[in-house]
């Protein structure tokens, strides 16, 4: 029975999942944003979205996805093709949950590619904060004039290597 | 004539872009959408179609029990299928492929790859 | 016939089967050549920099100098006389990391993605490609056939949508960041 992926290979690999979804789908590149904030700013609450996207395999556990409101609805703009004033918030929170899905997808098949993994359908969160967990991962991606904030925890496994294999 | 798809995935957001890539690659088509293998299923009952893109992970019935059920059916096994899946395991794709599918695009892609396997399935070779 | 020549922050839109249209020294900047097989129309664009919201000013003056003011003037004089957006067949070329091989400005890469960004708002999809790596390129259009050609290292070659399968699109990997 292999080990579980080691804290580094899972920062290494949601960089580079970050990097690869938001290239190709979101049209984002891994540079801080010079432009100024756009118009129409006031169109959400300073508030922020936060997706989490738990996941089955070897090992489990959840991936939180958090960037504020405004920020998600340019890039959920982005996304489907449209302007930013015709996305409903429902449009926005169904985009930000597919931005999720699609990352941890990517971390997985980059650290869990002995084994089949499971996502369940991602959640929107009513709070950002995961209090009490010490994240097995983190990254921070500039979106503009925002941050756009993913963080990995990985459950503990149920025994250790050598207990498995005699189960 | 319009060519008749049948787009199966758990989110809306993946559906939409899947018929802007659709609509942009200039291609005549009529997309039939589900939000898992059970609906998709149900629709394919009531409605033939010329290819399937489908997930492979959706609650209720996901994109493997949904080829596995087409597999058994002895006119919906000839509908080329395409999956579309973050899931960019070696073993995944050799299931999938097992189960007929035609096509396998990773998520991430780029608009222009899905256009890509579009054009092969059409075009009669492998996407 | 002599190419007409597509200068620096211009476009030039024509629908005479033997003209061929011609930009040369594309570096960070990105030439983005459209071509309507149906309406005989095709032209080039000429853009430098990806936002017209970083000098708003300018962008009134130059419109063609921005990605975002010169790619929707560009689709609107093509559809105005006749083209249509889905049929129209689009190739870029350009958008190198030139002068900045520490990718501290990296105005090639985004180019390239404010190309495909305001693209994919307009309903078009990329056929040809020769974007990124540290070169500069020349850009050809042939009106009559829609062929586009790219010069880069002194050799000539047609952009055919050959690439698109291979997954290198860019030319500046993630991995090159790090």
């Amino acid at each position: 029975m292999p080990d579980p992926p080691s804290p580094s290979a899972f920062e290494d690999a949601l960089r580079d999942a970050l990097t690869d979804v938001l290239h190709k789908m979101f049209f984002i590149g891994a540079f801080a944003d010079a432009t100024p904030p756009e118009a129409g700013r006031e169109l959400d609450p300073p508030a922020e979205l936060a997706a989490r996207v738990h996941f089955h395999g070897e090992p489990s556990g959840d991936l939180l996805l958090v960037l504020n409101r405004q920020a998600a609805r340019g890039i959920a703009a982005d996304f489907l093709g449209e302007n930013r004033s015709c996305l409903t918030g429902r449009q926005i929170e169904e985009v930000f949950c597919e931005l999720a899905n699609m990352i941890c997808g990517a971390v997985l098949s980059r650290v869990e590619s002995a084994a089949t993994f499971y996502l369940a359908s991602p959640v929107i969160e009513p709070c950002a904060d995961n209090p009490g967990r010490s994240e097995t991962a983190k990254c921070v991606f500039p979106v503009g004039d925002a941050e756009l904030t993913a963080r990995i925890w990985m459950e503990e496994p149920v025994c250790g290597p050598l207990e498995k294999s005699a189960c | 004539m319009a060519y008749r798809l049948l787009i199966v995935d758990d989110s809306p957001a993946m559906r939409s872009f899947v018929k802007r890539v659709i609509q942009a690659s200039g291609l005549d088509a009529k997309c039939f959408e589900a939000s898992n293998g059970r609906e998709a299923l149900a629709l394919l009952g009531a409605e033939w179609v010329d290819a399937i893109l489908t997930d492979i992970n959706m609650p209720d019935m996901d994109g493997e029990e949904f080829l596995r059920t087409l597999a058994t059916d002895d006119v919906l096994k000839n509908t080329p299928s395409l999956v579309i899946s973050t899931d960019a395991t070696p073993q995944r794709i050799a299931r999938m492929r097992a189960l007929g599918a035609r096509g396998y695009l990773s998520k991430p892609f780029l608009p222009e790859d899905l256009r890509g396997a579009l054009e092969r399935i059409f075009g009669g070779t492998d996407a | 016939m002599d190419p007409i020549i597509v200068g620096v922050a211009d476009c030039v839109v024509v629908s005479d089967p033997g003209q061929v249209l011609a930009t040369y020294a594309l570096g960070s900047c990105i030439g983005l050549a459209l071509h309507d097989p149906a309406s005989g129309l095709g032209g080039i664009l000429h853009f430098m920099l990806p936002d017209s919201a970083l000098d708003p000013s300018r962008a009134r003056e130059r419109p063609f100098m921005f990605a975002d003011t010169g790619i929707r003037i560009f689709v609107a004089e093509l559809c105005a006389r006749g083209a249509s957006p889905r049929r129209l067949a689009a190739h870029a070329a350009g958008g190198a990391r030139i002068m900045d091989q520490n990718g501290e400005f990296a105005i090639g890469e985004r180019n390239c993605l404010a190309l495909r960004r305001i693209l994919w708002k307009q309903g078009i999809l990329l056929r040809g490609v020769a974007i990124g790596g540290a070169q500069s390129r020349t850009m050809r259009l042939e009106i009559g056939s829609g062929r586009v050609w790219i010069d880069e290292a002194g050799v000539r070659h047609e952009l055919t949508g050959a690439a698109w399968g291979k997954g290198t699109v860019y030319g500046v990997s993630p991995a090159d960041r790090r």
